[in-house]
């Protein structure tokens, strides 16, 4: 395998330039992802976070390589450790899929397959990448399920994935994404679909990896809260673009976009937002694909929206160090969440 | 499992309960049964005696009951043409029937399999548009006209295959490969319709993100998931087989249960008709508890059934 | 509204050749109904299409080749052990294999959805014992079942039709059962029933809508099968009685001189099949068009 020259470490571990990804649908191109850049640093956890339909899941799916048919990337590179990896024939790409780079889904319900036991799939990765000796992988595979805080490891490897807890399967497909110690970890929605307390749990195993192996974390939520409590940089996504991104704090502190201001207030409110419904502080949702407007993608939305806002696309412009925002009218000063409703939004635009 | 086993036998036995039910009214309501179980040239006499004898006076209830019986003991009658119980004629020519229904689902198989896979996996692509008119024409192919075509063209003109008769596996391909036919359109759909739907669920792209080749994703991850449901079809098919045995047999004279049913038919020996019926549907319904069986090892979901609570 | 700006893939491909060229293909799809109705003409007007009477014999023409001459006659497809017209009797045989499936799927429509549906409808005893009876038919080999109905019925065109029904009506009692059940699960089906809507009106208004395109799916997918068997119970005699031309008895007298007069079987063997793949196939289509999803 050749990964190339040794890298700096300070080099970033990922980096996505100008991506775009068109989708198929009913014979049409539609652009899904727009001109993405992103980068993470090692040890990172990188936060990706919007509504369901801006195109999250998609780029992570672009970064695996594991788009679908009718998607296709059409513009851009993305490299891993300096290597591109967006234009890898599948062979190629296999290489590094579960062992440099792994992924964990939303539903680990489905995620598993029914009719393996859950020690065989976890061994798998090191079977796939031919990683140590049989008796190796076994006693891995133990260390494994130990790491992920599954207890009474022999018996549960034996086990098939019907006969374990949501959380527990999640804590599989974990085990199964740092078999091979990969450097980066993609993680979509991994706690959505499971209740709050195994939701705090599995938060804080992602924490704990990192911390221990140093792994690069991608983490894709729709859910502020979330966002606030593991990562370190945010990237807002809206209609298939980046609108923001910062350090968390400053993100929390000082929102720039009107979008990233409403999804703050979703959680500061008294409300909390379900899956796939509207925001009570944003009116309307994101547009579908084929439907987004030409100017600012989110201007139909925007209380602050101007003429400027609707006829030119605003490109992403940095407004203080490592804080950079996609609008032509940012909001100056930090969203109090005492502040009511959404008119504040409407207050502080200029 | 105890529990998921008793569970089907009882099943299977109501089913057999209902074969003899269905069978029974179906006789008797069609028609006068003592006019089917008489040969053609009884006297009104005769016919009277039989009907006191076999108790068709009596009233319809009773006479459910008593046939009910009779068939727990296995008595459906006696042949008129060779004066046997019509059972053990059935059980002599059944074993035939069943080389050439194996060779028909060997046959079958070794097509279905590949072909339903490779359309499903090559969707789209000048493959599945090359396979698909082979499934559609192996389901429209009756089995009569291509069983007369297949001699036509094997024995009569290239004297490759025997036209006629059993012995060796010579013998067994043509009718094999008429009896097939149908089967292997129908399980190569089936097999592709689930293969379709496995390679988009979630736990294959889990495998994908794994880093499994293309291959191990199929054999490994898809093939076991996309083939249970296939399982049920290859339990329903056996009617099919059954049922086109009648023909197959026929063309090619194949000493098994389909010939006798045709030979009966003809010779108006209803008791062997109503015989035959009655063991294939014992055999169809049997066939489909082996497969719910089968399940139960292979699906481990079905295994732990009893054991959740 | 496209978007204006970023269209990094170049410019936009030239639809209209393409959709031109795709909708012909659209239309070629169809081709199921040209041969569907050549068959409905036949079936409808054969004497317009025999060159000869089907059942007039020439003893002196008996199993000469396509394209035999005699008495100023000529037989383009043949003639059988009688001496009739090869031509001719396929021409006429449409006649029963359409009345026959058509008839046979109608009434097994017909009965099975009516049984279907009330016992979607009357969920305490009549619908089980019903949906029992349909299990019970389903779990007999129909072909063998049909085979001793008839027998016990005797042949003729009326109780092959009859026996064709009692052997598939638990196919649509099935599927009609699981359509109503899911029909009356339906919000404004079960205000309807809250607010006192007659039964029948509940049915007629809300639970018919929903079960007779799956109705017609199933149809659509039955036809083929009863031609098939229709020709097969005449195949081994249990079918149209003679001199009744019908493509399953011309099969079976083209069996027993498959060796020295292949025109016999093979031609009213192919024109069964066409008209089998043409009922499969527009069979698919109407699937396609009334359950895009696979559901039935």
């Amino acid at each position: 395998m050749t990964l190339g020259t040794v890298r700096p470490t300070t080099a970033p571990l990922l980096e996505m330039d100008d991506l775009s990804v068109c989708v198929e649908i009913k014979g049409q191109q539609e652009l899904a992802l727009s001109r993405v850049s992103l980068s993470i640093n090692r040890g990172e956890i990188v936060g990706i976070v919007g509504e369901s339909g801006c195109g999250k899941t998609m780029m992570a799916l672009s970064i695996m390589g594991l788009l679908g048919e009718n998607s296709k990337i059409v513009r851009g590179s993305i490299r891993l450790e300096g290597e591109e990896i967006s234009s890898l024939a599948p062979r190629g790409l296999r290489r590094y899929r579960g062992r440099r780079m792994s992924m964990i889904f939303q539903e680990p319900m489905v995620a598993l397959n029914p009719l393996m036991r859950v020690g065989r799939q976890v061994k798998e990765v090191l079977t796939i990448h031919r990683i140590g000796s049989r008796s190796d992988r076994r006693r891995r595979v133990a260390e494994l399920f130990n790491q992920v805080g599954l207890s009474g490891s022999v018996i549960r490897a034996r086990q098939y994935p019907h006969e374990l807890s949501g959380g527990m399967r999640q804590r599989v497909m974990i085990a199964m994404a740092l078999a091979a110690e990969p450097a980066l970890l993609i993680a979509d929605e991994p706690t959505t679909a499971l209740d709050a307390t195994v939701q705090a749990q599995i938060l804080d195993l992602l924490l704990e990896i990192r911390d221990r192996l140093g792994t690069s974390v991608l983490f894709v939520t729709h859910d502020m809260g979330v966002i606030a409590e593991v990562a370190d940089r945010v990237v807002v996504m809206y209609a298939g673009q980046v609108v923001e991104v910062a350090p968390v704090n400053a993100l929390f502190a000082r929102p720039m976009h009107p979008y990233t201001g409403g999804l703050l207030q979703s959680i500061t409110g008294p409300l909390s937002v379900a899956k796939g419904q509207d925001l009570p502080t944003i009116p309307g949702r994101v547009p579908s694909l084929g439907d987004i407007p030409s100017g600012c993608p989110f201007a139909p939305r925007c209380l602050a929206a101007q003429d400027r806002c609707i006829e030119e696309r605003p490109e992403l412009g940095e407004v203080e160090p490592e804080h950079t925002v996609a609008c032509w009218f940012p909001l100056a000063a930090p969203v109090k969440s005492e502040a009511g409703g959404s008119s504040s939004i409407k207050s502080d635009a200029p | 499992m105890v529990r998921f086993i008793l569970n089907r036998l009882a099943q299977a036995a109501l089913s057999l309960f209902g074969v003899l039910t269905v069978v029974f009214f179906a006789v008797h309501i069609a028609g006068d049964p003592v006019r089917l179980l008489v040969p053609q040239n009884s006297s009104a006499a005769d016919i009277a005696r039989l009907s006191r004898q076999l108790g068709l006076d009596r009233p319809l209830v009773d006479q459910y009951w008593t046939f009910l019986v009779h068939a727990a003991h296995g008595n459906f009658g006696y042949s008129f043409v060779l004066d046997q119980p019509a059972l053990g004629i059935v059980l002599t020519r059944f074993p035939n029937t069943v080389e050439l229904a194996a060779g028909a689902l060997v046959f079958a198989l070794s097509l279905a399999i590949p072909i339903g896979i490779l359309s499903a996996v090559f969707r789209g692509k000048w493959i599945e548009r090359a396979l698909m008119p082979v499934i559609l024409i192996g389901q429209s192919m009756p089995v009569f006209w291509s069983g007369i075509l297949l001699i036509l063209i094997f024995a009569v003109h290239w004297h490759v295959f025997p036209s006629s008769g059993q012995g060796g596996l010579r013998a067994l391909i043509l009718p094999s490969v008429t009896l097939g036919s149908l089967s292997l359109a129908t399980i190569a759909r089936m097999i592709r319709g689930s293969f379709l739907e496995h390679l988009n669920r979630e736990y294959v792209r889990t495998a994908k993100a794994k880093g499994a080749s293309a291959s191990r994703v199929l054999l490994r991850h898809v093939f076991r998931n996309a083939f249970l449901p296939v399982l049920t079809v290859l339990g329903m098919e056996t009617a099919n087989l059954l049922g086109g045995a009648v023909i197959a047999e026929e063309i090619f004279a194949w000493p098994g249960i389909g010939q006798l049913t045709v030979q009966a038919v003809q010779s108006l020996d209803f008791p062997v008709v109503e015989a035959v019926v009655l063991f294939a549907a014992t055999i169809y319904i049997l066939a489909n508890l082996a497969v719910d069986l089968l399940y139960g090892v292979v699906d481990p979901r079905l295994r732990h059934e009893g054991n959740q609570q | 509204m496209t978007i204006a700006i970023n269209q990094p893939w170049g410019p936009e491909v030239p639809l209209s050749r393409a959709k031109r060229a795709g909708k012909l293909r659209k239309l070629l799809r169809w081709w199921p109904l040209a041969i569907l109705g050549i068959a409905a003409f036949a079936a409808a007007f054969p004497y317009l299409l025999a060159p000869l009477n089907p059942d007039l014999t020439h003893l002196n023409a008996r199993l000469q080749g396509p394209g035999f001459r005699a008495d100023g006659l000529k037989f383009l497809l043949g003639t059988d052990d009688l001496g009739r017209d090869v031509l001719s009797r396929v021409i006429w045989g449409v006649r029963v294999s359409v009345v026959v499936a058509t008839t046979a799927v109608f009434a097994a429509g017909v009965f099975g959805g009516a049984m279907g549906i009330i016992a979607g409808v009357r969920k305490r005893i009549l619908g089980p014992v019903i949906m029992r009876i349909a299990d019970m038919v389903l779990s007999i080999p129909f072909f063998l079942l049909a085979i001793l109905v008839v027998a016990a019925l005797g042949p003729n065109l009326r109780n092959l039709v009859i026996v064709l029904a009692l052997v598939r009506w638990p196919r649509y009692a099935r599927v009609a059962y699981a359509q109503t059940l899911e029909a009356s699960e339906r919000e404004f089906v079960r205000a309807a029933v809250a607010l006192g809507a007659r039964q029948l009106r509940v049915v007629r208004r809300h639970i018919l809508p929903e079960v007779l395109p799956a109705l017609v799916v199933i149809a659509t997918l039955e036809v083929g099968l009863m031609v098939i068997y229709e020709a097969a119970l005449s195949f081994i005699g249990l079918g149209v009685q003679p001199p009744t031309p019908s493509w399953g008895s011309m099969l079976s007298t083209g069996q027993q001189f498959v060796a020295s007069a292949w025109w016999i079987a093979t031609f009213p063997g192919l024109a069964l099949f066409l008209l089998v793949v043409a009922v499969n196939r527009l069979g698919d289509l109407i699937r396609d068009l009334l359950d895009p999803k696979g559901r039935i």
